[in-house]
């Protein structure tokens, strides 16, 4: 019951090997470094029609880590200026927190 | 632009494009048209659960069965990986009151078919070791499942352009188009669209196309907070939820020895682990209009309530927190089928936080529906007639 089918991005950052093909791709260039998504990858979800960060995300998760866009968003945001203007692509929702809390430190337990 | 089609689907969220999927297999063209982009309701801000114990015994758990079924079939037929996992979920019980309660609900489900059981709490941390030693027990199904909620919705969409339907995404639906009271079609910004059925899976934004004819849909959103963790090494190897969740969703006099705040904002646990690794964790149930904002009280109650069944999530990080609107009706089953006075508009709406569950047989039933095609359930407690006196 506890080995589980699924192939988690943290274990098999524990074995060196990526979520794709455990190997990472050595001459890809990762725009999401958090989800590893690769320019290619957010290429494909513009082709197949995102155009918001948004769309971006819900399609490939680019953006969805630990940093949670923070890094992407704007290389993302200069590949989607090839199909919409600039000035039209709005930044993702913002939401809290601004930098990872600890959870023992949102309900105010003290670290031992 | 104007164009013609079989069915026209407004709203592409997983209902929509369920819709239109099953519409398509059976060779009807189909056209959806979305007034955001995929997903971008409650569809693409859930947890991503399959969850049969949690349904009501009767013909909304009947229906989820069926939906599960399809979904193993789904796994074979569409062209790209669900992140479906059959890996079974619990019910945590918190007290001897709860425990009352779902030994009641264990019986009616098991002669509905359904394959549950309850663990003491001894038996329940051999399946889940990180579950807090101070609960009584959980009740267990090993056929619940998850499923990532974007990828389905993504793959039935790619299906339905495959077999030539067209998906049309920030084309919003401004008016129906009538004639005498049969519905034949839509406007958008972009032109006319025509078809022989109108598919209104527009979720909580059903009532705004209701509204345009007159019709009165007694859906409203309901909030729905939740948690995102770092990514972290296996923790749960299930979906879990607890007594409280669903108390909170069908039957709040089970809440007992609850703060309550924590009673207003409707808390309780619905946890998983996602296939990259991160905790996602809920949920509240609040009724604010469409305000989508997560909450201090909120997030600090589902993190409480969380943490008293899963005590080590202290030591993880939150990266995110956030809130989706689910489209509740007043008695919890969606509005499916027609509408007497209104020819031609087909309902399918209302699942609030069974949408993911429910797609598959809705998309299913929906298309036999207008197919003319022999029906596995009956769509009358489903009708919308069921508030309209």
């Amino acid at each position: 019951m506890g080995s589980s089918k699924k192939k988690r991005a943290t274990d098999s950052t524990f074995d060196n090997n990526n979520r794709h093909n455990n190997k990472v791709k050595e001459h890809e260039i990762y725009l999401c470094r958090c989800e590893e998504i690769t320019e290619d990858e957010i290429d494909k979800a513009i082709s197949e029609g995102a155009r918001t960060l948004k769309g971006i995300k819900k399609r490939v998760y680019a953006g969805m880590g630990l940093c949670q866009g923070r890094t992407c968003s704007k290389l993302i945001t200069q590949k989607l200026a090839q199909k919409v203007p600039k000035e039209h692509i709005l930044p993702d929702t913002q939401r809290p927190p601004v930098r990872a809390l600890k959870i023992r430190e949102i309900i105010g337990e003290k670290d031992s | 632009m104007n164009k013609n089609a079989d069915v026209i689907i407004i709203g592409a969220g997983i209902i929509g494009a369920a819709i239109g999927y099953y519409l398509a297999v059976k060779g009807k063209k189909v056209i959806i048209l979305e007034k955001s982009d995929l997903a971008a309701g409650a569809t693409g801000s859930c947890d991503q659960f399959v969850v049969l114990q949690s349904k009501i015994p009767g013909i909304h758990l009947e229906i989820a069965l069926e939906s599960a079924n399809l979904y193993k079939q789904l796994v074979r037929d569409l062209d790209q990986d669900l992140e479906y996992h059959a890996s079974g979920g619990m019910i945590v019980i918190e007290n001897e009151t709860e425990l009352k309660v779902m030994e009641e609900r264990v019986a009616k489900q098991c002669s509905g078919g359904l394959n549950v059981e309850i663990l003491d709490i001894k038996e329940a941390k051999k399946i889940q070791p990180e579950l807090s030693e101070k609960l009584v027990g959980a009740v267990y199904c090993p056929s619940d499942a998850h499923v990532s909620s974007l990828k389905v919705t993504e793959a039935f969409l790619k299906e339905v352009a495959k077999k030539g339907g067209e998906v049309y995404n920030f084309t919003e639906v401004t008016d129906l188009i009538q004639d005498n009271d049969e519905v034949k079609g839509v406007i958008t910004p972009r032109g006319e669209f025509r078809g022989d059925y109108v598919v209104n899976a527009a979720g909580v934004y059903a009532p705004t196309i209701g509204s345009m004819i007159g019709l009165e849909i007694p859906i409203k959103p309901r909030r729905g907070q939740l948690v995102v963790t770092e990514a972290i090494p296996e923790f749960v190897s299930q979906v879990t939820l607890s007594t409280k969740y669903l108390a909170a969703k069908h039957s709040p006099e089970i809440l007992d020895n609850v703060s309550t705040q924590s009673k207003e904002l409707g808390v309780g646990l619905a946890m998983e682990q996602t296939q990259k690794g991160n905790l996602l964790f809920g949920a509240t149930r609040e009724y604010v209009g469409f305000d989508n904002s997560v909450t201090r009280e909120g997030i600090l109650e589902i993190i409480k309530n969380a943490v008293a069944i899963y005590p080590r999530i202290k030591h993880f990080h939150v990266i995110r927190c956030f809130a989706g609107l689910r489209p509740a009706t007043p008695d919890g089953l969606p509005i499916l089928g027609s509408i007497d006075k209104h020819a031609g508009l087909i309902m399918a709406a209302g699942h609030e936080g069974d949408g993911i569950c429910l797609a598959p047989i809705t998309g299913r039933l929906i298309s036999d529906y207008i197919c003319g095609d022999n029906l596995a359930f009956d769509l009358e407690p489903f009708s919308i007639k069921r508030f309209l006196n």
